[in-house]
Protein backbone atom coordinates (compact mmCIF):
# COMPACT_ATOMS: atom_id res chain seq x y z
CA UNK A 1 0.00 0.00 0.00
CA UNK A 2 1.08 3.73 -1.09
CA UNK A 3 1.80 4.75 2.18
CA UNK A 4 2.02 8.54 1.30
CA UNK A 5 -1.14 8.45 -0.16
CA UNK A 6 -2.60 7.05 2.88
CA UNK A 7 -1.48 9.77 4.83
CA UNK A 8 -2.86 12.59 2.70
CA UNK A 9 -5.99 11.02 2.40
CA UNK A 10 -6.07 10.78 5.71
CA UNK A 11 -5.12 13.82 6.90
CA UNK A 12 -7.93 14.87 3.77
CA UNK A 13 -10.16 12.82 6.01
CA UNK A 14 -9.26 14.24 9.71
CA UNK A 15 -9.13 18.17 8.52
CA UNK A 16 -12.89 18.64 8.83
CA UNK A 17 -13.69 16.25 11.79
CA UNK A 18 -10.48 18.05 14.19
CA UNK A 19 -12.66 21.09 13.57
CA UNK A 20 -16.07 19.41 14.89
CA UNK A 21 -14.15 18.01 17.65
CA UNK A 22 -12.63 21.23 18.45
CA UNK A 23 -15.45 23.46 18.18
CA UNK A 24 -17.79 20.33 20.38
CA UNK A 25 -15.00 20.52 23.01
CA UNK A 26 -14.80 23.88 23.62
CA UNK A 27 -18.83 24.03 24.81
CA UNK A 28 -16.71 24.42 27.65
CA UNK A 29 -13.76 26.21 28.59
CA UNK A 30 -10.43 24.86 27.85
CA UNK A 31 -6.97 26.66 27.60
CA UNK A 32 -4.69 24.76 24.38
CA UNK A 33 -2.87 22.06 26.72
CA UNK A 34 -6.09 20.90 28.58
CA UNK A 35 -8.21 20.83 25.22
CA UNK A 36 -5.29 18.88 23.41
CA UNK A 37 -5.05 16.43 26.54
CA UNK A 38 -9.00 15.65 26.75
CA UNK A 39 -9.46 15.77 22.77
CA UNK A 40 -6.56 12.92 22.86
CA UNK A 41 -8.26 10.89 26.19
CA UNK A 42 -11.21 10.67 23.87
CA UNK A 43 -9.26 8.98 21.16
CA UNK A 44 -8.35 12.12 18.86
CA UNK A 45 -4.79 12.77 18.95
CA UNK A 46 -3.75 16.78 17.70
CA UNK A 47 -0.27 18.22 17.22
CA UNK A 48 0.03 21.89 18.90
CA UNK A 49 0.75 22.72 14.64
CA UNK A 50 -2.70 22.00 14.19
CA UNK A 51 -4.43 22.89 17.04
CA UNK A 52 -3.37 26.17 18.14
CA UNK A 53 -3.18 28.40 14.73
CA UNK A 54 -6.95 26.02 13.79
CA UNK A 55 -7.94 28.04 17.43
CA UNK A 56 -6.94 30.92 15.91
CA UNK A 57 -8.43 31.12 12.54
CA UNK A 58 -11.93 29.51 14.34
CA UNK A 59 -11.67 32.76 16.35
CA UNK A 60 -10.56 35.24 13.35
CA UNK A 61 -13.98 33.60 11.97
CA UNK A 62 -16.05 34.53 15.81
CA UNK A 63 -16.74 30.61 16.45
CA UNK A 64 -14.63 31.17 19.22
CA UNK A 65 -14.12 33.73 22.29
CA UNK A 66 -10.85 34.08 24.31
CA UNK A 67 -9.68 35.32 27.10
CA UNK A 68 -5.55 35.27 28.87
CA UNK A 69 -5.97 34.62 32.81
CA UNK A 70 -3.62 33.66 35.06
CA UNK A 71 -3.53 30.35 35.96
CA UNK A 72 -1.07 27.80 38.43
CA UNK A 73 1.46 31.12 38.11
CA UNK A 74 1.21 31.52 33.89
CA UNK A 75 -0.72 33.08 31.89
CA UNK A 76 -3.00 31.30 29.69
CA UNK A 77 -5.40 31.83 26.94
CA UNK A 78 -8.72 29.97 27.87
CA UNK A 79 -10.85 29.50 24.86
CA UNK A 80 -15.03 28.78 24.49
CA UNK A 81 -17.72 28.80 22.00
CA UNK A 82 -19.19 31.76 20.99
CA UNK A 83 -22.69 32.14 20.47
CA UNK A 84 -22.30 31.96 16.70
CA UNK A 85 -19.80 29.07 17.15
CA UNK A 86 -22.78 27.25 18.57
CA UNK A 87 -24.99 28.18 16.14
CA UNK A 88 -22.56 26.98 13.55
CA UNK A 89 -21.89 23.64 15.66
CA UNK A 90 -25.45 22.87 16.17
CA UNK A 91 -25.58 22.91 12.26
CA UNK A 92 -22.11 20.96 11.26
CA UNK A 93 -23.08 18.38 14.07
CA UNK A 94 -26.50 17.94 11.78
CA UNK A 95 -24.31 17.65 8.78
CA UNK A 96 -21.86 14.86 10.32
CA UNK A 97 -24.95 13.21 11.08
CA UNK A 98 -26.26 12.58 7.92
CA UNK A 99 -23.00 12.21 6.27
CA UNK A 100 -22.28 9.49 8.63
CA UNK A 101 -25.54 7.56 8.00
CA UNK A 102 -25.12 7.80 4.15
CA UNK A 103 -21.48 6.44 5.05
CA UNK A 104 -23.49 3.61 7.15
CA UNK A 105 -25.41 2.53 4.45
CA UNK A 106 -22.67 2.78 1.69
CA UNK A 107 -19.69 1.07 3.64
CA UNK B 1 18.65 28.78 28.90
CA UNK B 2 17.18 25.61 28.51
CA UNK B 3 15.81 23.86 24.81
CA UNK B 4 12.52 24.83 25.53
CA UNK B 5 13.69 28.69 25.29
CA UNK B 6 15.80 28.21 23.09
CA UNK B 7 13.04 26.51 20.71
CA UNK B 8 10.63 28.95 21.39
CA UNK B 9 12.97 31.97 20.44
CA UNK B 10 12.97 30.07 17.17
CA UNK B 11 9.92 29.77 16.30
CA UNK B 12 9.49 33.88 17.09
CA UNK B 13 11.94 34.90 15.15
CA UNK B 14 9.97 33.32 12.31
CA UNK B 15 6.54 35.12 13.15
CA UNK B 16 4.97 38.49 12.21
CA UNK B 17 5.50 41.08 14.47
CA UNK B 18 2.10 41.54 15.51
CA UNK B 19 1.59 38.27 16.52
CA UNK B 20 4.61 36.91 17.65
CA UNK B 21 4.38 38.28 21.29
CA UNK B 22 0.77 36.43 21.40
CA UNK B 23 1.91 32.93 19.67
CA UNK B 24 5.07 32.66 21.82
CA UNK B 25 3.10 33.09 25.24
CA UNK B 26 0.56 29.99 23.89
CA UNK B 27 3.23 27.84 22.68
CA UNK B 28 5.29 28.84 26.37
CA UNK B 29 2.29 27.44 28.10
CA UNK B 30 1.80 24.47 26.09
CA UNK B 31 4.88 23.33 26.30
CA UNK B 32 5.90 24.10 29.97
CA UNK B 33 2.59 22.34 30.49
CA UNK B 34 3.44 19.16 29.06
CA UNK B 35 7.00 19.36 30.36
CA UNK B 36 6.02 19.61 34.20
CA UNK B 37 3.40 16.58 33.40
CA UNK B 38 6.57 14.42 32.15
CA UNK B 39 8.32 15.60 35.33
CA UNK B 40 5.88 15.02 37.62
CA UNK B 41 5.64 11.40 36.15
CA UNK B 42 9.32 11.26 36.55
CA UNK B 43 9.51 12.71 39.84
CA UNK B 44 12.65 14.57 38.26
CA UNK B 45 13.65 17.27 35.91
CA UNK B 46 13.69 16.50 32.44
CA UNK B 47 16.81 15.63 30.86
CA UNK B 48 18.26 17.42 27.86
CA UNK B 49 17.91 14.50 25.61
CA UNK B 50 14.22 14.17 26.75
CA UNK B 51 13.23 18.08 26.36
CA UNK B 52 14.71 17.19 22.70
CA UNK B 53 12.55 14.00 22.06
CA UNK B 54 9.35 16.35 23.33
CA UNK B 55 10.47 19.47 20.93
CA UNK B 56 11.23 17.13 18.22
CA UNK B 57 7.76 15.80 18.23
CA UNK B 58 6.80 19.34 17.49
CA UNK B 59 8.64 19.92 14.44
CA UNK B 60 11.45 22.58 13.32
CA UNK B 61 10.46 26.03 14.61
CA UNK B 62 10.21 26.64 10.89
CA UNK B 63 7.47 24.60 10.06
CA UNK B 64 5.71 25.33 13.22
CA UNK B 65 6.00 28.66 12.59
CA UNK B 66 5.15 28.59 8.97
CA UNK B 67 1.45 26.82 10.64
CA UNK B 68 0.32 30.09 12.32
CA UNK B 69 0.65 32.21 9.15
CA UNK B 70 -2.29 33.04 7.22
CA UNK B 71 -1.40 31.91 3.41
CA UNK B 72 -0.27 28.35 3.50
CA UNK B 73 0.45 28.14 -0.56
CA UNK B 74 1.72 30.63 -2.65
CA UNK B 75 -1.06 30.30 -5.32
CA UNK B 76 -4.17 28.61 -4.09
CA UNK B 77 -6.67 26.46 -6.08
CA UNK B 78 -9.30 29.00 -6.63
CA UNK B 79 -6.46 30.92 -9.20
CA UNK B 80 -4.33 27.43 -9.92
CA UNK B 81 -6.32 26.60 -12.96
CA UNK B 82 -5.59 30.22 -14.53
CA UNK B 83 -2.00 30.45 -13.60
CA UNK B 84 -1.44 27.05 -15.37
CA UNK B 85 -2.95 27.95 -18.19
CA UNK B 86 -1.02 31.66 -18.14
CA UNK B 87 2.24 29.68 -17.78
CA UNK B 88 1.61 27.36 -20.68
CA UNK B 89 0.61 30.02 -22.48
CA UNK B 90 3.51 32.32 -22.13
CA UNK B 91 5.90 29.84 -22.36
CA UNK B 92 4.55 27.55 -25.50
CA UNK B 93 3.26 30.70 -27.12
CA UNK B 94 5.64 33.54 -26.36
CA UNK B 95 8.57 32.15 -25.33
CA UNK B 96 9.50 29.54 -27.50
CA UNK B 97 8.40 31.06 -30.81
CA UNK B 98 9.90 34.29 -30.00
CA UNK B 99 13.26 32.06 -29.64
CA UNK B 100 12.85 29.83 -32.77
CA UNK B 101 12.11 32.62 -34.87
CA UNK B 102 15.10 34.59 -33.25
CA UNK B 103 17.30 31.83 -33.59
CA UNK B 104 16.20 31.05 -37.57
CA UNK B 105 16.64 34.38 -38.65
CA UNK B 106 20.34 34.50 -36.88
CA UNK B 107 21.15 30.79 -38.47
CA UNK B 108 20.26 32.29 -41.96
CA UNK B 109 22.46 35.42 -40.94
CA UNK B 110 25.23 33.49 -39.48
CA UNK B 111 28.14 31.73 -41.35
CA UNK B 112 28.04 29.12 -38.58
CA UNK B 113 24.06 27.42 -37.87
CA UNK B 114 25.38 25.11 -35.45
CA UNK B 115 26.32 27.50 -33.53
CA UNK B 116 23.29 29.45 -33.36
CA UNK B 117 21.10 25.78 -31.51
CA UNK B 118 23.35 26.58 -28.34
CA UNK B 119 22.21 30.26 -28.37
CA UNK B 120 18.79 29.73 -28.90
CA UNK B 121 18.45 26.77 -26.43
CA UNK B 122 19.84 28.94 -23.64
CA UNK B 123 17.65 31.89 -25.02
CA UNK B 124 14.92 29.43 -24.78
CA UNK B 125 15.49 28.56 -20.98
CA UNK B 126 16.38 31.98 -20.01
CA UNK B 127 12.96 33.22 -21.09
CA UNK B 128 11.23 30.71 -19.88
CA UNK B 129 12.66 31.21 -16.57
CA UNK B 130 11.85 35.07 -16.45
CA UNK B 131 8.64 34.32 -17.79
CA UNK B 132 7.63 31.67 -15.63
CA UNK B 133 8.60 34.03 -12.39
CA UNK B 134 6.96 36.88 -13.67
CA UNK B 135 3.79 34.67 -13.68
CA UNK B 136 4.22 33.09 -11.09
CA UNK B 137 4.73 36.55 -9.01
CA UNK B 138 1.64 38.50 -10.89
CA UNK B 139 -0.59 35.25 -9.68
CA UNK B 140 0.94 35.17 -5.81
CA UNK B 141 0.05 39.20 -5.70
CA UNK B 142 -3.44 38.57 -6.96
CA UNK B 143 -3.76 35.65 -4.45
CA UNK B 144 -2.84 37.60 -1.61
CA UNK B 145 -5.04 40.19 -2.56
CA UNK B 146 -7.69 37.57 -2.90
CA UNK B 147 -8.53 38.90 -6.43
CA UNK B 148 -10.40 36.56 -8.20
CA UNK B 149 -11.07 35.51 -11.73
CA UNK B 150 -14.19 34.80 -12.95
CA UNK B 151 -14.02 34.56 -16.73
CA UNK B 152 -14.49 31.26 -17.12
CA UNK B 153 -17.41 30.84 -14.48
CA UNK B 154 -20.08 32.30 -17.22
CA UNK B 155 -19.53 29.22 -19.85
CA UNK B 156 -22.12 27.81 -21.81
CA UNK B 157 -22.19 24.29 -22.07
CA UNK B 158 -24.20 24.58 -25.47
CA UNK B 159 -20.34 26.32 -26.76
CA UNK B 160 -18.42 23.47 -26.37
CA UNK B 161 -17.17 21.96 -29.58
CA UNK B 162 -18.79 18.93 -31.39
CA UNK B 163 -16.68 15.57 -31.86
CA UNK B 164 -14.89 16.66 -34.90
CA UNK B 165 -13.92 14.37 -37.47
CA UNK B 166 -10.09 14.86 -37.51
CA UNK B 167 -7.23 13.97 -35.98
CA UNK B 168 -5.84 16.34 -33.28
CA UNK B 169 -2.51 17.99 -34.39
CA UNK B 170 0.04 18.85 -31.64
CA UNK B 171 -0.39 22.52 -31.37
CA UNK B 172 3.62 22.77 -30.43
CA UNK B 173 4.36 20.90 -33.81
CA UNK B 174 1.96 23.48 -35.81
CA UNK B 175 3.67 26.09 -34.31
CA UNK B 176 7.26 24.89 -34.92
CA UNK B 177 6.12 24.17 -38.55
CA UNK B 178 4.79 27.90 -39.01
CA UNK B 179 7.87 29.13 -37.67
CA UNK B 180 10.02 27.64 -40.12
CA UNK B 181 7.26 28.33 -43.30
CA UNK B 182 7.45 31.90 -41.99
CA UNK B 183 11.56 31.78 -42.24
CA UNK B 184 11.70 30.11 -45.37
CA UNK B 185 9.03 32.55 -46.96
CA UNK B 186 11.60 35.49 -45.81
CA UNK B 187 14.36 34.35 -47.12
CA UNK B 188 12.32 33.05 -50.53
CA UNK B 189 11.03 36.96 -50.90
CA UNK B 190 14.60 38.00 -50.39
CA UNK B 191 13.33 39.63 -47.14
CA UNK B 192 16.81 38.60 -46.10
CA UNK B 193 19.85 36.72 -47.59
CA UNK B 194 21.80 33.81 -47.42
CA UNK B 195 25.44 34.32 -47.28
CA UNK B 196 26.11 34.21 -51.68
CA UNK B 197 29.94 34.23 -51.09
CA UNK B 198 32.17 31.37 -49.90
CA UNK B 199 35.73 29.73 -49.76
CA UNK B 200 36.48 26.25 -50.52
CA UNK B 201 39.96 25.03 -50.21
CA UNK B 202 41.53 28.74 -50.06
CA UNK B 203 39.38 29.69 -53.73
CA UNK B 204 36.52 32.38 -53.65
CA UNK B 205 33.53 30.75 -54.77
CA UNK B 206 30.24 32.58 -55.99
CA UNK B 207 26.96 31.13 -55.80
CA UNK B 208 24.16 32.12 -57.77
CA UNK B 209 21.03 30.08 -58.16
CA UNK B 210 20.24 28.31 -61.69
CA UNK B 211 17.16 29.46 -63.48
CA UNK B 212 14.89 26.57 -62.80
CA UNK B 213 14.37 28.79 -59.70
CA UNK B 214 13.16 31.75 -61.18
CA UNK B 215 10.73 29.56 -63.39
CA UNK B 216 9.53 28.39 -60.22
CA UNK B 217 9.43 31.38 -58.12
CA UNK B 218 5.51 31.79 -57.74
CA UNK B 219 4.23 28.22 -57.73
CA UNK B 220 7.29 27.89 -54.56
CA UNK B 221 5.68 31.09 -52.97
CA UNK B 222 2.33 30.08 -53.29
CA UNK B 223 3.19 26.26 -52.03
CA UNK B 224 4.79 28.18 -48.82
CA UNK B 225 2.15 30.46 -48.51
CA UNK B 226 -0.41 27.87 -48.25
CA UNK B 227 1.54 26.04 -45.64
CA UNK B 228 2.08 28.79 -43.33
CA UNK B 229 -2.10 29.40 -43.35
CA UNK B 230 -2.87 25.97 -42.99
CA UNK B 231 -0.21 26.09 -40.47
CA UNK B 232 -2.13 28.80 -38.42
CA UNK B 233 -5.29 26.97 -39.00
CA UNK B 234 -3.98 24.13 -37.26
CA UNK B 235 -2.57 26.84 -34.35
CA UNK B 236 -6.06 27.75 -33.98
CA UNK B 237 -8.20 24.99 -34.72
CA UNK B 238 -5.78 21.88 -33.34
CA UNK B 239 -7.36 18.96 -35.05
CA UNK B 240 -7.27 18.18 -39.11
CA UNK B 241 -10.91 18.36 -40.14
CA UNK B 242 -11.55 17.11 -44.03
CA UNK B 243 -10.76 20.30 -45.92
CA UNK B 244 -7.36 21.14 -43.72
CA UNK B 245 -6.40 17.47 -44.62
CA UNK B 246 -7.49 18.21 -48.39
CA UNK B 247 -5.52 21.53 -48.12
CA UNK B 248 -2.95 19.61 -46.80
CA UNK B 249 -2.29 16.66 -49.60
CA UNK B 250 -3.19 19.29 -52.68
CA UNK B 251 0.13 21.76 -51.00
CA UNK B 252 2.06 17.57 -51.04
CA UNK B 253 1.06 17.00 -54.80
CA UNK B 254 1.78 21.05 -55.42
CA UNK B 255 5.37 20.53 -53.78
CA UNK B 256 5.54 16.96 -55.74
CA UNK B 257 5.32 18.62 -58.83
CA UNK B 258 7.67 21.19 -58.06
CA UNK B 259 10.46 18.66 -57.04
CA UNK B 260 9.92 16.94 -60.25
CA UNK B 261 10.09 20.14 -62.34
CA UNK B 262 13.24 20.77 -59.88
CA UNK B 263 14.79 16.96 -60.68
CA UNK B 264 14.15 17.08 -64.25
CA UNK B 265 16.57 20.81 -64.60
CA UNK B 266 19.42 18.72 -63.29
CA UNK B 267 20.60 22.07 -62.14
CA UNK B 268 20.69 24.21 -59.28
CA UNK B 269 23.67 26.58 -58.37
CA UNK B 270 25.91 27.99 -60.59
CA UNK B 271 29.30 28.16 -59.08
CA UNK B 272 31.42 30.63 -60.18
CA UNK B 273 35.29 31.71 -59.40
CA UNK B 274 38.46 33.03 -60.65
CA UNK B 275 39.82 31.47 -63.49
CA UNK B 276 42.97 30.22 -61.53
CA UNK B 277 40.35 27.91 -59.29
CA UNK B 278 39.16 26.60 -62.55
CA UNK B 279 39.19 23.11 -61.50
CA UNK B 280 37.78 23.59 -57.52
CA UNK B 281 34.28 25.37 -59.48
CA UNK B 282 34.22 22.32 -61.37
CA UNK B 283 34.68 19.98 -58.45
CA UNK B 284 32.11 22.56 -56.32
CA UNK B 285 29.64 22.89 -59.57
CA UNK B 286 29.84 18.48 -59.76
CA UNK B 287 29.57 17.58 -56.33
CA UNK B 288 27.06 20.46 -55.13
CA UNK B 289 24.69 20.00 -57.98
CA UNK B 290 24.66 16.46 -57.40
CA UNK B 291 24.08 16.96 -53.61
CA UNK B 292 21.30 18.92 -54.21
CA UNK B 293 19.89 16.16 -56.81
CA UNK B 294 20.20 13.60 -54.13
CA UNK B 295 18.23 15.66 -51.40
CA UNK B 296 15.56 16.68 -53.57
CA UNK B 297 14.94 13.01 -54.52
CA UNK B 298 14.79 12.34 -51.06
CA UNK B 299 12.58 15.27 -50.31
CA UNK B 300 10.38 13.64 -52.59
CA UNK B 301 10.33 10.44 -51.48
CA UNK B 302 9.34 11.72 -48.19
CA UNK B 303 6.37 13.84 -49.69
CA UNK B 304 5.00 10.59 -50.66
CA UNK B 305 5.35 9.09 -47.74
CA UNK B 306 3.68 12.19 -46.32
CA UNK B 307 0.64 12.01 -48.99
CA UNK B 308 0.30 7.82 -48.08
CA UNK B 309 0.29 9.04 -44.15
CA UNK B 310 -2.54 11.94 -44.87
CA UNK B 311 -4.87 9.31 -46.38
CA UNK B 312 -4.22 6.60 -43.82
CA UNK B 313 -5.05 8.91 -40.91
CA UNK B 314 -8.08 10.56 -42.73
CA UNK B 315 -9.14 7.42 -42.92
CA UNK B 316 -8.01 6.55 -39.19
CA UNK B 317 -9.81 9.44 -38.27
CA UNK B 318 -13.14 8.49 -39.56
CA UNK B 319 -13.14 5.31 -38.50
CA UNK B 320 -12.27 6.19 -34.69
CA UNK B 321 -14.70 9.15 -35.20
CA UNK B 322 -17.51 6.70 -35.76
CA UNK B 323 -16.52 4.56 -32.35
CA UNK B 324 -16.62 7.59 -30.11
CA UNK B 325 -20.25 8.55 -31.64
CA UNK B 326 -21.42 4.71 -30.94
CA UNK B 327 -19.62 4.25 -27.95
CA UNK B 328 -21.17 7.55 -26.67
CA UNK B 329 -24.68 7.09 -27.69
CA UNK B 330 -24.99 3.33 -25.57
Amino acid sequence: MDQTLFDSLRLELRRGCLTLAVLAQLRSEHYGYTLRKALADLGLDIDEGTLYPLLRRLESQDLLTSEWREEGGRNKRFYRLSPEGRQMLKQLLAEWKGLNNSLDRIV
Amino acid sequence: MDLIDRYLIAVRRQLPRDVEADIASELTDSLRSEAEEHERIAGRPLTEGEQAELLKKRGHPFIMASRYLPQQQLIGPALFPYYRQALKFVVFWVVVPIALFGGAIHAIYSGDPAAIVGRVVGAAWNGAIYAVGIVTIVFAVLDHERVRINILENWNPAKLPEPKAGRPVPRSESVMSLVFALVFLAWWTTLVRAPELMFYADAELRFAAAPIWSQLYFPILLSVAASVGLHLVDVVRPWRTFATSVADLAINFLNLFIVTQVLRAGRYVEVTGAPADADKVALANHWLNQIIGWTFMIIGVVIILEVCFELWRMVKARRTLRATISSTAL
